[in-house]
């Protein structure tokens, strides 16, 4: 089982992006670092019938930052051990030991390890770890508007939420385990006989 | 630009951030290279970190949230945002958006305004040089006082400008300080809500239709017709109530031609609708709802006038009423869910259930957005609206909703209370009309909404803008815009005031550097809902020679020789607070709160009065609606209006109609230009402002939504650059082909900034230089919302 | 997929030319084809793959972000393909300074042996690690035998291309290597289709050119094969640059392939 979770409630998220930037914010990232990152997933089309619209498209959010993985594939990958688990369970980056050679992003399924192109390394979620050693939750999980996240140990989120539905574009979470209970958005059901998209991937 | 983790968390990196950004303007490096040096503020007086607890800058921001500030050595660190315990429904946590949050980059962006500037190219060139405040002072000066003296006061203009709303900082001290000075031309109405402001009147007699919105919790049926709070943030935490609504068991359907933010997060259906046709389907579910019998009909009977023959207004016994309009007596065109969905590209049979359902599942709410009464006949949406609330007798009931304006009975928050004086210049114009009273104000009466004069005495010859981006940005028809002020014989006098060098400020004669909410102390209190009065204390020093608004004015104030008066004997920014909260808030809305020395101690940032039994707008009226009548001519909800009906004017009816827009998809223009084009209120920002922040930008760019059908028609791709263009202007920016928009329709958020290159297309992908100037025929309102363009892709 | 994985295209290209140089090298010595490389070109050919190995070394450093800090991709043995590649390459690099050190100071067949022999495992080793970083289960395309295909016909491409020049007598009109030549030019092209067709986002102008000259590196020998063009060192040159170019085509292909499954 995996230390920690995060709970997501995809059918509340307005997909605003506050998370995003509390974190930026949080962590002095720079544009092009998001260690959280809301996903607008899209799907459906139109058509037109005698004037009037009769099929419509669908979309909702996924708020992503690191599951922790129990089995955290960038650890495995990593070439230098600067990816590793903590004394506190928690999978972080020491940048002494990096050498910003990018395979973890490669082999991380979520897009959790994000290169850092001034500092030349790779940096990621550290899971507010300052913020957890004095009570206080992740700054993600406090900004949220809507009230859509929560953070907790594995035993905490999944006894008040269950262990939640995995949903598109997730993988199979059997093979890496992650500490993330997704609450689904309804339209995430319509991913299963439509090919949908992450929008911001196909527009960049 | 890689601004990377070289962070100012420290001094020595600060100064090294700024050295590096400084150079980096938009493209407009010419403006600041020369001027350009390091901040270089005096020593740090402490090296501890503190937390101040502040309202989030209040900008035309729908949400007043709260700021949980660090500050280490005089510079912000960070900024997150309420966690007081609790968070319950009567007083949830006020948490700020990706807006409050990135604010950081607002604060410490390195194109901040510095020094005063005076124009050196032509007007709207965008050339400047540095001065002195005491040069700049001596300008301002000597040309108000010309002005005066020339024309006269009535010629001096301070437009309308939401870009601050702290009390002392924003256009209201200069309102103040021009009143001692013997006035300035008046305006009235604004942009945000200018048809519903007039409109619901018309209807209920009063703006304040809306339930505190705890009550939401006791509806079972939400209408978010073109409503999107999520993104546009109609009140800190409306989004959080809608989903404790949903918990609650409300069944919740989007009206809207864009599935939203706010349709993917807070609604269980999403319906969309043509832009400009809401009349049409309400009038088809009002057809519905009457020919199924589903009217509540003893509310018609004792709360209504208007409905139909049997309860005409004295005078008007023979005109059409309202069921005489949906049912076709007159006019031979019953509003059938068939007639309305030829206009409106609903199916027949979903106008036909949502009317049964509105009717039928009580109590409900139909929540009526902003954007769709920014039409071309908004003022008939808005009516028409509260005429479905009306009619099904949601209102006055906890879990219903009046519609129209919506602002919150039991009394709305006051925006702002800065003592402005009164104004000895009586005219006051529609805020919308302002480039006309530039152009031709001498000819400007009672026609062109014109209050206060028979007639305006002058053409504006000076224009003081402050805190504002409407200037240029956010009018409409900005190549008329620019044109007209370029032309220096019509304004003589542009002074713009603002924390950046915006498009407006590119139009400015004289640029007076102000500084941040954050650099001055001011007191905010909600936009349209909210029991709360924050305290904005000072948190860091003004950067650069930036000075507060009310400092500013101050200073102008002491030249003019009325300084004791401005300052009411002295008083500074905090003194104004103290004044604000001692003497207004605490003798009017809230007597039990704290005084501002308790409030400033505690560092608690905000005063909150819990909601736990929501105010229900017309509860007494529904009641007994004898004993107390609404301030209507008729004292009822008026469906047919006798004021309305006087005006004479086939754009004004009497009773709410579906009126086909000037620029249609029905219309020849759409042979030109077939698309039609809405500008919503986008996430990143609040209008204009934070359009340069870069984590906002990074995470909402500038983008043209469009549906995949258009584009395909178009050869469009995702991810190209288009060109958007009418006969007004154009346009580049990225497209984004999407299938959460309708197909016909194109969205270009609004409040992009204007930047124009050599051909004049806009590059900042601003949708105004395509919208028209005219206004709406009731309120004179902005119809910025009902454009038709045409979308290519850009070669060049 | 960075812009920078250019440095990734030169750097496999050019280590797999390397193993290919050397391990066609021991096969040649090993067996009756051992006639055609003297003391001299053992030397040299040693030579060419030992400083091809170093140019791959260096601009795979351009890659990283603090290549100063190289030295510690070796904590990772236990699960890192990334990390193993890296022991294989430098065990492969000593191994050659060893040989060459031994090409000069000393004739001992069975230290050469066992040099040659530990030499073809660190090549195929290097080419197996290699294959293994680009197996993620995160990159569909490339989580296929594709990934090893394309790496070992590259090897065996190049180095016979290269054998080709070193080898002054060179192979005789006619000799078999010719069409094996050609057969393994022939798969190669089928590997960079597949990769065309299952990756993302290659562009159809790599394809094409690939393809072009990938048809021309098939036909050359053919031709030489034939005797309709001489075996001679122009020819062959053009061979060699025309190969290179193809297969520096088809791993950018194979690169510009990339995307991943999940996010």
């Amino acid at each position: 089982m995996p230390e920690y979770a995060f709970y997501i409630n995809s059918s509340a998220c307005s997909g605003c992006k506050t998370c995003q930037v509390a974190c930026k914010d949080k962590n002095d990232l720079p544009t092009g670092v998001n260690w959280r990152r809301v996903y607008e997933i899209e799907g459906g089309g139109w058509k037109e019938e005698n004037g009037v619209f009769v099929s419509q498209p669908y979309g909702y959010f996924l708020s992503l930052s690191c599951q922790n993985c129990e089995n955290p594939e960038c650890v495995k990958a990593c070439p230098t051990t600067a990816m590793h688990v903590n004394a506190s369970g928690i999978v972080a980056v020491d940048s002494e030991l990096c050498i910003g050679c990018r395979y973890c992003s490669w082999a991380c399924p979520y897009g959790a390890p994000q290169y850092d192109q001034a500092k030349k390394v790779m940096t990621k979620c550290n899971l507010c770890e300052d913020y957890l050693s004095i009570g206080t939750k992740p700054s993600c999980v406090m900004s949220c508007p809507m009230r859509a996240l929560d953070f907790g140990t594995w035993e905490e989120i999944t006894s008040k939420y269950g262990t939640g539905e995995n949903v598109f574009p997730l993988p199979d979470p059997s093979q890496y385990k992650p500490g993330i209970v997704i609450k689904p958005h309804r339209n995430s059901a319509m991913t299963r006989n439509d090919k949908a998209y992450i929008a911001e991937n196909e527009y960049k | 630009m890689g601004s990377d983790g070289i962070f100012y968390t420290n001094r020595r990196s600060f100064m090294k951030w700024s050295a590096i950004l400084g150079s980096s303007f938009l493209g407009r490096n010419s403006v600041f290279k020369e001027i350009f040096i390091p901040y270089n503020p005096e020593k740090p007086q402490d090296n501890e970190s503190k937390i101040i607890r502040t309202g989030c800058p209040a900008h035309n921001c729908g949400g007043r949230c709260l700021l949980k500030v660090h500050v280490k050595d005089g510079i912000i660190t960070r900024i997150e945002t309420d966690d007081r315990p609790g968070d319950d429904i009567s007083d949830p946590q006020l948490r700020a958006c990706i807006r409050g949050r990135s604010y950081r980059k607002r604060q410490y962006h390195p194109d901040r305004l510095k020094y005063p500037l005076k124009r050196t190219g032509k007007r709207g060139e965008g050339k400047f040089e540095r001065i002195t405040w005491d040069e700049a002072y001596e300008i301002m000066y000597n040309e108000i006082s010309r002005v005066i003296k020339q024309y006269g006061n009535s010629a001096i203009f301070i437009p309308y400008g939401t870009g601050s709303y702290t009390n002392l900082n924003g256009r209201w001290p200069a309102v103040r300080l021009m009143n001692l000075l013997g006035g300035s031309l008046g305006y009235y109405n604004s942009y945000s809500w200018a048809c519903t402001n007039i409109a619901t009147p018309y209807v209920y007699g009063t703006l304040n239709t809306g339930n505190q919105r705890q009550d939401w919790l006791n509806s079972k049926y939400i209408i978010m017709w073109g409503w999107n709070p999520a993104e546009m943030k109609d009140g800190t935490n409306s989004e959080y109530f809608i989903r404790r609504a949903r918990e609650n068991g409300a069944r919740t359907v989007c009206i809207d031609p864009r599935l939203s933010m706010s349709a993917i997060a807070l609604a269980d259906e999403w319906i969309p609708i043509r832009p400009g046709t809401d009349a049409a389907m309400m009038s088809a579910m009002a057809y519905v709802i009457i020919t199924e019998k589903l009217t509540d009909d003893d509310f018609i009977r004792r709360c209504c006038s208007g409905y139909d023959s049997t309860q005409m207004p004295a005078g008007c016994e023979n005109e059409e009423s309202y069921k005489d309009y949906i049912l076709g007596t007159r006019d031979g065109i019953p509003k059938t869910p068939e007639w309305a969905e030829k206009i409106t590209a609903v199916p027949a049979a979903t106008i036909a259930r949502i009317a049964r359902e509105y009717a039928t599942i009580k109590p409900a709410v139909l929540y009526q957005g902003y954007g769709m009464q920014r039409r071309a006949y908004g003022e008939q949406t808005v009516r028409a609206g509260a005429a479905l609330s009306a009619i099904t007798g949601n209102i006055g009931i906890p879990g219903g909703w009046a519609s129209g304006l919506g602002s919150q009975a039991g009394g709305e928050p006051f925006w702002s209370v800065f003592p402005s004086g009164e104004n000895p210049v009586k005219a006051r114009i529609p805020v919308y009309l302002w480039t006309e009273a530039i152009i031709r104000g001498k000819e400007m009466g009672p026609a062109d909404g014109v209050r206060g004069v028979a007639k305006l005495d002058n053409n504006i010859k000076l224009i003081w803008c402050i805190a504002s981006n409407i200037l240029i940005n956010q009018h409409s028809n900005i190549n008329r815009t620019a044109a007209i002020l370029r032309d220096e014989n019509l304004v003589e006098f542009i002074a713009v005031q603002d924390n950046f060098l915006t498009p407006s400020a590119m139009f400015a004669d004289l640029v007076l550097p102000a500084c941040t909410q954050f650099e001055t102390w001011g007191v905010e209190d909600g936009w349209k809902y909210g029991e709360e009065v924050f305290l904005t204390p000072k948190i860091v020093e003004p950067l650069y020679e930036s000075k507060s608004d009310y400092r500013i004015c101050a200073d102008l104030a002491k030249r003019f020789g009325v300084w004791n008066e401005f300052t009411a004997g002295g008083r500074d920014e905090k003194a104004w607070a103290e004044w604000i909260i001692d003497e207004i808030y605490r003798k009017t809305r809230f007597p039990e709160m704290p005084a501002f020395r308790e409030l400033e101690k505690s560092n608690a940032g905000v005063y909150v009065k819990p909601v736990s039994k929501p105010v229900v707008a017309f509860a007494d009226f529904r009641k007994d609606p004898v004993k107390y009548p609404l301030k209507t001519p008729t004292g009822k909800i008026e469906l047919f209006s006798k004021p309305l009906h006087e005006m004479n004017n086939p754009e004004i009816p009497a009773v709410p109609k579906y009126i086909q827009e000037w620029e249609s998809p029905f219309g020849k223009e759409a042979e030109k230009y077939p698309l039609q084009a809405i500008g919503h209120h986008y996430m990143p920002r609040v209008h204009s402002t934070h359009f340069n922040n870069e984590w906002t930008s990074e995470a909402f760019p500038q983008v043209v939504f469009m549906n995949k059908a258009d584009a395909d028609k178009r050869k469009i791709k995702n991810g190209d650059i288009v060109k958007v263009f009418n006969d007004r202007g154009a346009l580049v920016a990225r497209c984004r082909v999407t299938s959460k928009i309708m197909p016909g329709v194109i969205d270009i958020p609004q409040g992009a900034w204007y930047m124009p290159d050599k051909e004049g297309i806009d590059r900042g992908g601003n949708i105004n230089v395509l919208t028209t100037e005219r206004w709406t025929a009731l309120a004179k309102g902005n119809p910025q919302h009902t454009i038709m363009v045409e979308v290519e892709k850009f070669k060049g | 997929m960075d812009s920078d994985y250019i440095f990734l295209v030169f750097f496999t290209v050019l280590s797999q030319s390397a193993a290919g140089i050397f391990i066609l090298r021991e096969v040649m010595l090993y067996s009756s084809y051992n006639y055609m490389i003297d003391k001299h070109l053992r030397i040299i050919t040693l030579l060419i793959a030992g400083l091809i190995v170093l140019i791959a070394i260096i601009t795979a450093s351009f890659h990283l972000g603090k290549p100063l800090q190289a030295v510690h991709t070796l904590r990772n043995l236990k699960s890192s393909w990334l990390s193993r590649e890296i022991l294989f390459i430098l065990i492969f690099s000593g191994i050659i300074l060893l040989y060459l050190f031994t090409e000069f100071f000393t004739e001992s067949s069975s230290i050469k042996i066992s040099l040659s022999i530990s030499g073809i495992i660190a090549a195929l080793g290097l080419i197996v690690c290699m294959s293994g970083i680009y197996m993620l289960k995160t990159i569909p395309v490339w989580n296929t035998f594709l990934t090893p295909s394309s790496f070992f016909l590259t090897s065996a491409l190049t180095g016979i291309s290269v054998m080709f020049i070193i080898i002054p007598a060179g192979f005789g009109k006619g000799s078999i290597i010719y069409p094996v030549f050609s057969l393994l030019m022939i798969l190669s092209l089928i590997v960079s289709a597949f990769l065309y067709f299952t990756g993302e986002t290659s562009s159809v102008v790599l394809f094409i050119t690939r393809l072009v000259t990938g048809l021309m590196a098939l036909l050359v020998p053919l031709l030489i094969y034939s005797g309709i063009i001489p075996n001679k060192m122009p020819s062959r040159l053009f061979l060699l640059l025309l190969l290179l170019f193809t297969e520096i085509i088809g791993r950018c292909i194979f690169y510009t392939g990339f995307y991943k499954s999940g996010l």
